[in-house]
């Protein structure tokens, strides 16, 4: 880094030019540095890691027994994953976050339909990982189930990157209206480039009068960070909850260790296998 | 192997949930603490699996969060905290997962309920206690020294291709 | 066997201590008078007359002479009967016995017969240690000739001998038992154990190489070298007939002397091992000139002291050093797995066994099979192969079809069998009918 600052410093400059002068009569042009775009796996924040080498579908399933998960299996969809994902560009989201879809419709004018909505979910292994998005047009709630390696999808474009606490939206259903009512024609916002780290959104969200809920929230399920439940229980049945979150519920699951899936060590891995098979493909595109 | 193995049901359930952490809580300190504990084969196959992670976890460091918790709940003294951290951790690490060894003992008679208890010995490798009789496998016999000659042949580098 | 149902009958009533010592001899003399027997029954073997042996008069003529050798030297040695002590060392205390054996009579295999049938069936070797110096042993004689000054001090510390289980003690020892599989720790005893295995194994090849092939191929066995068991295989040098000098071995040919072989292990033949004098080994081999040679250089060898082993199984004899298994019993798997050519007329034979008790599984057995098919180069210098191709390329020429061996009738050559899969006969030379039948098919 040093030498280039010094290459660009004007008295650097002038001093070379001096130079050439004087041993030839004729002036050349200096050549212009050409600068490279940094695309180093260390410009990526934790978290955030390229899409291509990284995304939470190349995490295999926990298997149990041991001996009845196929690696091979795994490695060869991840390495399909891949090749779609060299097809079209499918950019990182996160439940929470504002995709438009375009998708292959034969019967549709230009065999083309977009669809704009909020994702609510996001799960699934490798060619199996699915994706809803939420939208309400007209007064009515339209929720769309995607395969996000699906071949009839045209294009992916990410209207507003956001990255709730919760992973599993599907309590929007029963929030205000405001939260999933998406103008199609809604500009894409720029997205926060890939060096720096994405705000979580840590707000709650209003829920709708709790007479209209389409879902009993039940005390036993985990509860959810991101929505406002504090307006319709009062404290003593958060009690219950919690309670019941640690006896009846899956409490025990906090310090079964056995039980807990760890994939911290296996980013690295996947990160690994994922440039290989890059590399891979690569070289079997050059040679057809 | 507990019952519907095969088919994912991996865990014992021994008597419930909570009371099953508060067992293999008990039996995985005393296997800290004494190195090697004697119980039926059940819980000593139950406690092996736990008392691997935790010796995994622990060597993930003591300023990990994940770890502090886990190590808080599973020792019940901070003897055996010092000891995992200590003694157990540096000596296991070259070690690959396996840090236990279960030897069968033959079964228990209940007279009283005429029934039989198939019991275990539960170890931590590498113990300072005498070892445990277990047999071997004998690499000089016949059959084993022409399988090793084999092996060394064909792992030598061929200069022919 | 009724002879001995009764005796033990009787000496059920007499008191049992008599009774086992009545036994014990009655054991021995039956050994020494079925010797006397043995010579006239080999030559009636009904098994050996299927493959014919080609030097009839001559295995006839060695086997005689052997015979009496042997019993000239018992009735030297047992004017009458001495006892001996041999203390028996087992696994642990509880097992250790002190028995009084027969001198020159009782062999390791009847002590081990008296301690149990499973200790006497599992035995392969022995391992001798006499307990006090003895002026007529052979052991304290060379020790005396190496250095004379510290025999005393060794004589108060003898060395163990290996001992072949079927060989009469001469001393008072103590005596210990090898198996194919014991205690990890003592490896030498192990190395020992495969090392005597192996050298069997080959023995048991240069008596295949005797019977396999036909009358008028000359075969000789040239050298049964000792290759280390990590070579993967067993091997013996043969001289073939210059005729078969292009002979190319093929499978069906290594398969035939792999039946050849199971057909001597399957005899369950004792190794009976005999010490003679030089001049009388010259005298049983006095027509093949190979064995005299090895005679010659173990005589060199040993110096002064001519005393050399021979050893006898079924109507086989071989000048073999060192010791050997019991019998044949033992064997379980045996294959000829090839047969190379070293030089213009030599031979190398090459096999792999394994006892029964060490069986392994047969993915395992593939690859060590394959590897035993590799030429064994331990023992011989790196020149041989370039001379093998050479004279592999002028040879080439002559008949390779010619089938060397003894024809082998078995039922799978007589009947004619069509492949499941292909509708065809399974071999050419059964074609030809074949047409035959369809055209009267067609008619």
């Amino acid at each position: 880094m040093r030498t280039m600052t010094r290459c660009f410093h004007p008295a650097y400059c002038e001093l070379r030019c001096c130079t050439q002068a004087r041993s030839s009569t004729t002036f050349t042009q200096p050549k212009r540095p050409t600068l490279k775009a940094t695309d180093s796996k260390t410009s990526f924040v934790e978290g955030r890691e390229d899409p291509k080498l990284f995304s939470p579908e190349y995490v295999p399933p926990l298997v149990r027994p041991e001996w009845h998960r196929n690696q091979l299996k795994y490695r060869l969809e991840r390495m399909d994953c891949l090749r779609r994902r060299n097809v079209v560009n499918i950019p990182e989201f996160y439940p929470g976050s504002i995709l438009g879809v375009t998708v292959y419709d034969a019967y549709a004018p230009g065999n083309k339909a977009r669809f704009v909505g909020r994702c609510l979910y996001r799960d699934g292994f490798g060619l199996g990982c699915k994706f809803m998005l939420r939208n309400i047009v007209e007064g009515e709630g339209i929720e769309i189930i995607y395969q996000l390696f699906s071949p009839a999808i045209l294009k992916y474009e990410v209207l507003r990157l956001e990255k709730w606490l919760d992973t599993d939206l599907r309590y929007l259903r029963d929030a205000d209206p405001e939260y999933c009512t998406i103008s199609f024609d809604m500009p894409p916002e720029a997205p926060l480039p890939q060096t720096e780290e994405l705000p979580v959104f840590k707000g709650k969200v209003k829920m709708k009068d709790r007479a209209v809920w389409g879902y009993n929230y039940h005390k036993a399920w985990p509860r959810p960070y991101n929505a406002y439940l504090e307006e319709y229980f009062v404290e003593e049945d958060f009690m219950e909850q919690h309670e019941l979150h640690t006896k009846g519920g899956h409490g025990h699951l906090e310090f079964d260790i056995c039980k807990h899936y760890d994939t911290r060590g296996l980013k690295e891995k996947l990160m690994e296998e994922m440039e290989l098979n890059q590399k891979r493909i690569n070289m079997a595109d050059k040679k057809s | 192997m507990p019952r519907g193995f095969a088919h994912g049901n991996v865990f014992r359930k021994l008597g419930g949930h909570q009371r099953r952490l508060k067992l293999l809580k008990i039996l995985v300190n005393a296997l800290i603490k004494n190195e090697r504990i004697e119980t039926t084969f059940t819980k000593a196959h139950e406690t092996q699996k736990y008392m691997n992670r935790l010796i995994d976890i622990a060597k993930q460091g003591t300023d990990d969060a994940y770890t502090t918790d886990m190590v808080r709940y599973w020792t019940e003294d901070d003897s055996n905290k010092r000891k995992l951290f200590n003694v157990l951790v540096p000596r296991f690490t070259d070690h690959n997962g396996k840090y236990t060894r279960i030897a069968m003992l033959p079964t228990w008679h209940m007279k009283d309920i005429d029934d039989y208890k198939r019991m275990a010995v539960l170890e931590l490798k590498g113990n300072p206690l005498p070892p445990l009789p277990i047999k071997e496998d004998n690499p000089h016999t016949l059959q084993n020294v022409l399988i090793a000659a084999a092996k060394s042949e064909w792992k030598q580098p061929k200069n022919n291709v | 066997m009724n002879l001995t149902k009764n005796l033990t009958l009787i000496s059920n009533l007499i008191h049992p201590r008599t009774a086992q010592k009545g036994l014990l001899i009655y054991n021995e003399v039956r050994n020494v008078a079925k010797l006397s027997l043995c010579a006239a029954h080999r030559i009636d073997h009904d098994e050996s007359k299927s493959l014919e042996s080609r030097h009839k008069g001559e295995t006839q003529r060695r086997n005689l002479l052997f015979d009496e050798i042997k019993r000239e030297q018992l009735s030297n040695r047992v004017p009458r009967i001495e006892k001996i002590e041999v203390k028996y060392k087992g696994r642990g205390l509880a097992d250790d016995a002190v028995m009084f054996m027969n001198r020159h009579l009782s062999t390791p295999y009847h002590c081990a017969m008296h301690i149990s049938s499973s200790v006497a069936n599992s035995a392969v070797l022995a391992v001798v240690t006499p307990s006090d110096a003895q002026p007529n042993s052979k052991v304290t004689a060379v020790q005396a000739k190496h250095d004379g000054e510290v025999s005393a001090t060794e004589a108060a510390q003898p060395e163990p001998i290996l001992w072949d289980l079927h060989h009469p003690l001469q001393y008072n020892c103590s005596m210990e038992l090898l198996r194919f599989n014991m205690d990890n720790k003592n490896q030498r005893r192990h190395q020992e154990v495969n090392k005597a295995y192996w050298r069997t194994c080959s023995v048991i090849l240069g008596a295949i190489a005797r019977e396999a092939f036909k009358e008028n191929q000359k075969v000789g066995v040239l050298k049964i070298p000792e290759v280390s068991v990590e070579n993967g295989a067993f091997c013996c040098d043969l001289i073939l007939d210059p005729k078969m000098r292009g002979w190319k071995v093929k499978e069906e040919d290594l398969l035939f002397l792999s039946k050849v072989a199971r057909r001597i292990v399957s005899k369950n033949l004792k190794f009976e091992r005999l010490d003679v004098e030089t001049e009388l080994a010259r005298d049983v081999f006095k027509h093949d000139e190979h064995r005299l040679h090895t005679i010659a250089e173990m005589a060199t060898q040993q110096g002064d002291d001519e005393v050399i082993s021979m050893y006898r199984f079924g109507e086989h004899i071989e000048v073999c050093e060192g010791p050997l298994i019991s019998d044949t019993f033992k064997i379980f798997h045996f294959v000829v797995t090839a047969l190379h050519k070293l030089g213009s007329n030599t031979w190398r034979m090459q096999g792999l066994s394994l006892p029964e008790e060490l069986k392994v599984q047969h993915t395992v057995w593939s690859l060590l099979e394959s590897r035993a098919r590799k030429l064994v180069k331990e023992d011989l210098p790196d020149k041989v192969e370039s001379d093998e191709s050479d004279e592999r390329i002028k040879t080439d020429e002559s008949d390779d079809t010619k089938f060397n061996l003894h024809r082998y009738d078995s039922i799978e050559n007589r009947t004619k069998i069509r492949s499941k899969s292909s509708g065809q006969w399974l071999q050419k030379e059964w074609a030809e009918p074949q047409g035959m039948i369809d055209i009267q098919r067609c008619d």
